[in-house]
This record gives C-alpha cells, sequence and structure tokens, in this order.
C-alpha cells in the first residue's frame, strides 16, 4: 500500500494527532473522561478521545 | 501556569488537554458545522488562537480561543475542506485545501485576503502540500506538479517551477533554500527567489508528507518503509531506516537530539546525528501523532488513545 493509501485508511478508522503548547488553565474547564494508567511508570496518563 | 495539549481526533472532536493531568479543558465538536470529522495538519498556535483546518465533505479553518475554546472566526471551505498545517506570516494566515487552493486569511477575523488554486482540479488530492511562508512570501507544491511562489500580501504569483510529477511533501524552506518532493521519486531544493533547481536527488520511493529540517539536516518519510535524513544540499544521505512494515507516525519528530518514529505500535528514537537506534517503547495500539515537551512525550494512536509518556532510557 503506497503513502495514500495508508492516509486514505487513516481517515476511516481515525487518526489522532497531537500538538503542544503553553496554557493557562481556565477556571471553568471541563471534567473529562480520562483514566490514570495502571502500574506502568513511565505512562504517566491516558486519556480516550474516542476516535 | 499551566499547559496545553491540543487533541483532534476523527470522532470531530477538538480538545484542549492539561498537560500534567490530561483533564480536559475545553473541547469543541466540528460535526455540528458540517459534514466534516478529521483534523489531519498542524495548528497554528498564537498567544491567543488555536488555528487548524478541519477535513470531511466540507471543512473549515477554525480559529478557537486558546484559554476558552470559543471559536473566534471560522472559514468553511467547501470542497472536502483543509488537511495541510496553517502556516502565518505576520497578520495573515496560509493553509492549502484538498482542492489544491491556496489561501490567506486575515489572523484577527478569519476574512479571505485572496485564494490562490493550482493547475489540479481532480479528486484525488488527499495529502495536499503544506504551504511555507518566509521572507514576505508564501509556497506550495500543488498535485499539478509546479511549486509556486506568491507575495505573501498580494497573492501575485512570482514563480512557478513544474517538477514533473505531483508533489508529495510539505514545502520546508531554509534560509533562500525551499524543498519539496515528488510521486517520480526526487527531492528538490529550489532557490526560494528564482524557482531555479539547486540540488535533486533521486529517492527510492516517493518523498511523502512533512519535511522535517534541524540543523544541517533534512528529515523524512521515503515511501512507507524508509526515514532518511539528508544534507541540506541533498548532495548525501546522511542515514536511512528501515520500518518493520511502514511508519505510522504523521511525521519524524524531532525531540532533543533524537528523531521519533512510529513503527506501528513501537515508539522508536533514532539520533538526529546518525540514525543510531537509541532507544523504542511499545504501545498498545498504532502510533500516529507525538506531541512533545521538554519531559513528556504525547502519543496519539489510531485507535483513539493518548499517552503521556516519560522515556527512560
Amino acid at each position: 500500500m503506497d503513502r495514500h493509501g495508508w492516509y486514505l485508511r487513516s481517515l476511516v478508522i481515525g487518526a489522532v494527532l497531537l500538538f503542544f503548547t503553553p496554557f493557562e488553565p481556565s477556571p471553568n474547564s471541563l471534567s473529562a473522561p480520562r483514566r490514570q494508567a495502571g502500574n506502568i511508570s513511565e505512562i504517566r496518563w491516558e486519556f480516550d478521545s474516542g476516535g | 501556569m499551566g499547559d496545553l495539549l491540543v487533541v483532534g481526533s476523527c470522532n470531530g472532536k477538538i480538545r484542549a488537554l492539561d498537560k500534567p493531568s490530561g483533564q480536559v479543558k475545553w473541547e469543541y465538536d466540528i460535526t455540528k458545522d458540517g459534514d466534516q470529522r478529521q483534523f489531519h495538519g498542524d495548528p497554528l498556535i498564537t498567544d491567543e488562537l488555536v488555528i487548524i483546518g478541519t477535513d470531511g465533505n466540507i471543512g473549515h479553518v477554525y480559529a478557537f480561543e486558546r484559554s476558552t475554546g470559543l471559536v473566534r472566526w471560522k472559514y468553511r471551505v467547501n470542497e472536502r475542506g483543509v488537511a495541510s498545517d496553517i502556516v502565518r506570516l505576520g497578520e495573515s494566515v496560509y493553509a492549502v485545501t484538498l482542492g489544491d487552493e491556496l489561501l490567506c486569511l486575515d489572523l484577527k477575523s478569519g476574512k479571505i485576503n485572496w485564494t490562490f488554486h493550482g493547475g489540479y482540479s481532480g479528486q484525488d488530492c488527499l495529502t495536499c502540500s503544506s504551504p511555507a511562508a518566509a521572507n514576505d512570501r508564501v509556497y506550495f507544491g500543488g498535485v499539478d506538479g509546479f511549486a509556486y511562489a506568491l507575495h505573501a500580501q498580494s497573492g501575485k504569483l512570482i514563480w512557478k517551477r513544474d517538477l514533473g510529477a505531483k508533489v508529495t511533501t510539505s514545502a520546508a524552506i531554509r534560509g533562500t533554500d525551499l524543498y519539496l518532493g515528488t510521486a517520480k521519486r526526487h527531492l528538490y531544493r529550489l532557490d526560494a527567489d528564482s524557482g531555479d533547481v539547486l540540488g535533486d536527488t533521486r529517492t527510492e520511493a516517493a518523498p511523502n508528507g512533512r519535511l522535517v529540517l534541524l540543523d544541517y539536516s533534512l528529515f523524512g518519510f521515503v515511501g512507507d518503509e524508509l526515514l532518511a535524513s539528508f544534507d541540506l544540499s541533498l548532495k548525501k544521505l546522511r542515514w536511512s531506516v528501515e520500518a518493520s512494515k511502514q511508519w505510522t507516525s504523521a511525521k519524524p519528530y524531532v525531540w532533543r537530539d533524537v528523531v521519533l518514529a512510529g513503527n506501528r505500535r513501537e515508539l522508536i528514537a533514532f539520533r538526529s546525528s546518525d540514525g543510531t537506534r537509541q532507544w523504542s517503547h511499545q504501545f498498545p495500539e498504532t502510533i500516529r501523532g507525538i506531541g512533545t515537551s521538554p519531559d513528556i512525550l504525547y502519543i496519539g494512536t489510531l485507535s483513539g488513545s493518548v499517552f503521556a509518556y516519560s522515556p527512560t532510557p
């Protein structure tokens, strides 16, 4: 499968892209579906974006 | 002062997470604005705004207020939207649509300043080239096989160069050198002033996705399987490494002194100078996007999970 094929597949099954920036939290923050990772010390947290 | 991690997923949700905790600070569902679900380009993040393109049957360029997630403005794109990165020059932002059209929008208002359409009118534009902007010019590679340089303020065409095949990479610029790859397995270095070809190397497969510049090296994926580093003159392939099947991350990511890439479920770090494998880590799902901070990596996966990961090589 060429790269375009891979890209097309990603459109179907979903992709999570991450971007980082400094941020000042809002006082009216949302609560969130979130769970702490288990006993894998290198994983600080895990978040399920749902897709 | 905290930190923000912006996560765009293919269920149409964009969220800002608190970096230390993973808690959601704000979220927005783009599906309420039309038949669009995806985020495939890197956003532009300013002091006040997160500006990002969306795609689907339609798409938008959105400007969200960074602290609240409120929509400051949005610009609708009818033909499948925007999958390119958003880049900024001065008070304008630039994006390429999946219809191969370069947009120039006002940063503060989202009003369109000008558009420029490449010579392509088909529908197979899945990875349209992201633009690059510098020195009052904006550059992009068209699906029609041309590299274009336009005046950033007016949109007036300054030059175009026929590269002989569909441009398959983002545009990357360093000084007066412009880099682009094509479907006919070439990587080009063009003079950004004139469009003249200064360097040209044949690659094993078509370069694709985003080209990443660091110091004296250019990193990129070549075909599905190779991660390669070239010197900036393109006269020398510094190193290349092969994935077990295919690289799955959205691009190579530079972090500290390594280049990171997702090899399906395995995150691998290669020393940027020579490609020596430094460390790796297995994740339960296929790796796609990677966010970085000084000590933590944020690993996004195709199934939707995001992991805050602290490497201990």
